[in-house]
């Protein structure tokens, strides 16, 4: 008879074996790094541009410049672009943040050679015609006020604003910076952080064939320049609290951090790890007391977070407007306990197993490896990333956790931004 | 092309099996066949209300999500107005515990008061974030019931109104469970590196013991053949106007579908499709255009859904979407226009299959729709499709008398 209540043995979990990646110097000494993977005919490209919005001298400047390169080149038009584009199946993503912009090609590889010129063509020569830069504004300036609706738009706007007050990463776009950006801004952003500028150059999936030589053709010959070395940026802890109240809004924004560091530094992986066991998966204790327990959200969680020149710790939910006190309450109460308690063995290890398989996971198929890969890549610490982070997480104990939870999480070191409900 | 074997459990449990070496991590994907559909008009959102407290605890495990997290698995679920799915991926060697994780809640739950009692309130707060507190999050929760007079798709999966979430007892819960959940109402896929007589064994195992279940037999009221225009003009403090049309339209299952999608595809996919190009680009009428179809299990609905561009009334955006709509009832599809969104649905297909979840998830549907098979067919179904297929059914479905319209009108 099968007991039912009786627990498997859980097996111990490995580091998948990830794809290698392999480097493709082409003729202007861009590195193309080339991650096979799969048994399809097909590939992704990802062209990294040190073009996120930290560069821009002028709001919207970064992410206009972003959204209009498949709009027209001094070659074809954007409709001839996208028609070529469609026509062959391939699918284009357009991505930016802070620190960078990434430009995704998709494609089947029997189609490559048709399709690669003219990716490449759009984001080399782009040259935001009037015309097309009028409909990606309205449609930016509509979403914009669209977002500028919700209570977590606001409650995020303000935190990165309370935290990083004047650096770029704490700027957010208001409307009337709409008014105020004109094609020449987005062809001087270009200029400098994309015609002329260095890249990272990924590709994942199957190589296509002649693959290199079609790179070497329409790649290989863009003008590089040296990437902008990065200043460190960590402005003073903050402690303040601000909360906006909007009328009528069933729910409130809740978000509570702080700035902290890229991760490169030597407490990053801890703090990183601290964050999830508070609030970074669902049995963590944010989820289990504040969802699970009370029903006060459907949704919290906190995240220690990367930035090229800093990075931030931040708990975000949106609770129903009547408990928020309370969510309030509950949320210092568990900051509370990462300082005074030790984290318990069997909670350690659950959480350990937790990020093994979250990486496990990032690791079905071959994009997804890739992308995996690519991110630490980035950010500088290398393709062999991977291989080292079993001994991170072996080496995480519960005392250092608490010590590092007493450094970092006191409530005199955390800002607090409520929007929505604020009567109490 | 996905390899698969088939199965079935003596209690009727459908088993399909998808060996895929290059991955590390198992999908074990268990799909029910329920959904909002099968809900009382009384008592709607219970589907969905469910699949929360399937997280709960069951009969012998109370710690559900502990389990998948120590084996280092993920797991979600989601519920639509025909289906509710369960999914867990997790590394291979720990397969098993899926097995047992999911074969002990359709044993039966624990039915805990406290589960009711939070997962009501967190739904509650779902139903808020997402639909209540939330610019347009509401429409939906109109433009179903203009459509769907007869027809339980004529609400969300979130449910009606938040009373029938908040005034759900447990017997009700109790009687949902036993009225759906039951292996002889359930597809089991199991994808990555495994062996078929490895899940064979795992799912007798498991799975084997659980009683055939009468399952509720639907008994679903079809929508009639509408015969009027339905209008729905609304107020709302949002910022922009917004305008949705939908017109009924065949079923997933029904041999139409293909043509019907690539209408759509048409219409909308990627920037070079018609709206996109002429209603925002050219005309400048919306800042953003959709065409796309809902793909039910029953008769199901065609949706075009825009935002209105600054200084447009919805009188000039609705008579761009009819130009649009016009063209495709009078002219056919040339061939280069008709490879075009073949080449973008084949190419789409090929991304989907790489990730052993997707496969898993992709099989599930299909065997849904009658033969796992499809999945694999459906390449050449899309092919098939031809310029006067797609006239016939343009004119079919854009008929006046056929259409809702919702005006969401800024305050």
């Amino acid at each position: 008879m099968l007991d039912r209540s009786q627990e498997i043995y859980f097996q111990e979990i490995q580091m998948p074996k990830f794809l290698v990646a392999k480097t493709l110097r082409l003729a202007n000494s861009i590195e193309v790094y080339v991650m096979e993977g799969g048994a399809q005919e097909l590939c992704r490209l990802d062209m990294v541009f040190e073009a996120g919005s930290k560069v821009q001298n002028k709001a919207l400047q970064a992410s206009m410049c972003n959204a209009m390169l498949f709009e027209g080149t001094s070659n074809r038009k954007g409709e001839e672009i996208h028609e070529i584009l469609d026509f062959y199946g391939a699918y284009t993503q357009l991505d930016i943040n802070s620190d960078r912009a990434v430009v995704s090609l998709y494609t089947l590889n029997k189609y490559f050679d048709k399709v690669l010129p003219i990716f490449i063509d759009a984001i080399k020569n782009a040259d935001f015609s009037e015309d097309e830069f009028k409909v990606i504004l309205a449609q930016n300036k509509q979403s914009f006020i669209i977002n500028s609706e919700k209570v977590e738009f606001k409650a995020r706007n303000t935190f990165f604003k309370t935290i990083f007050e004047d650096h770029s990463y704490g700027l957010s776009a208001r409307i009337e910076d709409f008014d105020n950006i004109f094609p020449e801004d987005l062809v001087n952003f270009h200029d400098a952080y994309y015609k002329n500028a260095a890249m990272k150059v990924y590709i994942a999936g199957m190589m296509p064939k002649n693959g290199e030589a079609i790179l070497n053709q329409y790649l290989g010959t863009w003008k590089l320049k040296k990437m902008p070395s990065v200043q460190e940026y960590s402005p003073e802890v903050k402690n303040d609290k601000i909360h906006i109240t909007k009328e009528g809004a069933l729910q409130s924004a809740i978000r509570i951090g702080r700035v902290c560091f890229n991760s490169h530094h030597k407490d990053y992986h801890q703090l990183k790890f601290l964050s999830v066991v508070l609030g970074g998966y669902f049995g963590s204790r944010l989820m289990s007391n504040i969802r699970e327990d009370k029903g006060l959200t459907y949704g919290i969680g906190a995240i220690c977070v990367h930035q090229e020149e800093s990075g931030y710790f931040s708990i975000s939910t949106e609770v129903k407007g009547e408990g928020t006190q309370l969510a309030l309450q509950e949320i210092y109460y568990e900051l509370r306990r990462l300082r005074e308690e030790l984290i318990s063995d069997e909670e350690l290890s659950l959480v350990k197993n937790y990020i093994m398989g979250q990486i496990l996971n990032s690791a079905d198929g071959p994009f997804a490896q890739a992308s995996l890969l690519k991110n630490m890549h980035v950010q500088g610490v290398g393709f062999e990333f991977y291989e080292s982070y079993q001994k991170i997480l072996d080496n995480i104990d519960a005392r250092a956790l608490k010590d590092l939870a007493n450094k970092y999480l006191k409530e005199e070191y955390l800002c607090e931004i409520i929007v929505g409900n604020t009567s109490f | 092309m996905i390899n698969f074997e088939k199965f079935e459990l003596d209690n009727g449990l459908k088993v399909i099996v998808h060996q895929d070496k290059s991955t590390p991590i198992v999908a074990f994907n268990l799909l029910y066949d329920v959904g909002a559909r099968d809900e009382d008009p009384t008592r709607t959102g219970f589907a969905h209300l469910f699949e929360h407290l399937m997280f709960g605890g069951s009969v012998n495990i109370s710690n559900y999500d502990e389990i998948v997290e120590k084996a280092g698995g993920q797991n979600n679920a989601f519920t639509s107005n025909d289906i509710t799915n369960y999914y867990i991926t997790l590394p291979k060697e720990n397969l098993e515990q899926a097995f047992r994780l999911e074969s002990d809640r359709m044993l039966g739950l624990a039915f805990t008061p406290k589960s009711l009692e939070v997962q009501r309130q967190v739904v509650v707060e779902e139903f808020k974030q997402n639909y209540l507190n939330q610019p347009y999050g509401d429409i939906h929760l109109l433009l179903r019931p203009l459509a769907y007079k007869k027809h339980p798709y004529q609400w969300p999966t979130i449910g009606k109104e938040v009373s029938h979430i908040e005034n759900a007892t447990m017997d009700e819960v109790k009687s949902f469970f036993y009225k759906h959940y039951a292996p002889n109402n359930a597809i089991l896929v199991v994808a990555g590196d495994v062996e078929l007589d490895q899940v064979k064994y795992l799912s007798e195992k498991w799975f084997g013991s659980i009683e055939r279940r009468e399952y509720h037999i639907r008994n679903i009221t079809n929508e009639p053949k509408q015969t009027k225009a339905r209008i729905l003009k609304v107020e709302r403090d949002v910022p922009v106007d917004v305008i949705y049309k939908a017109f009924h339209m065949c079923a997933r299952t029904h041999e139409d579908f293909f043509a019907t999608d690539l209408i759509s595809d048409i219409l909308s996919r990627g920037h070079s499709s018609r709206l996109n190009h002429s209603l925002v680009k050219e005309q400048k009428l919306f800042t953003n255009i959709d065409a796309f179809v809902g793909g039910s299990m029953d008769s199901g609905l065609f949706y075009f859904a825009g935002k209105l561009a600054p200084n447009i009334t919805l009188q000039e955006a609705e008579s761009g979407i009819d130009v649009e709509i016009e063209k495709l009832k009078a002219n056919l599809v040339s061939d280069n226009e008709l490879r075009k969104v073949k080449n973008k649905v084949i190419s789409a297909h090929m991304f989907s299959e790489l990730n052993v979840l997707n496969k898993a998830m992709n099989l599930a549907t299909s065997e849904l729709i009658g033969d796992a098979n499809l999945v694999n067919k459906q390449i050449d179904l899309y092919e098939a499709v031809t310029s006067d297929k797609i006239l016939t059914i343009a004119q079919d479905i854009f008929r006046k008398e056929n259409s809702n319209t919702l005006y969401y009108h800024t305050k």
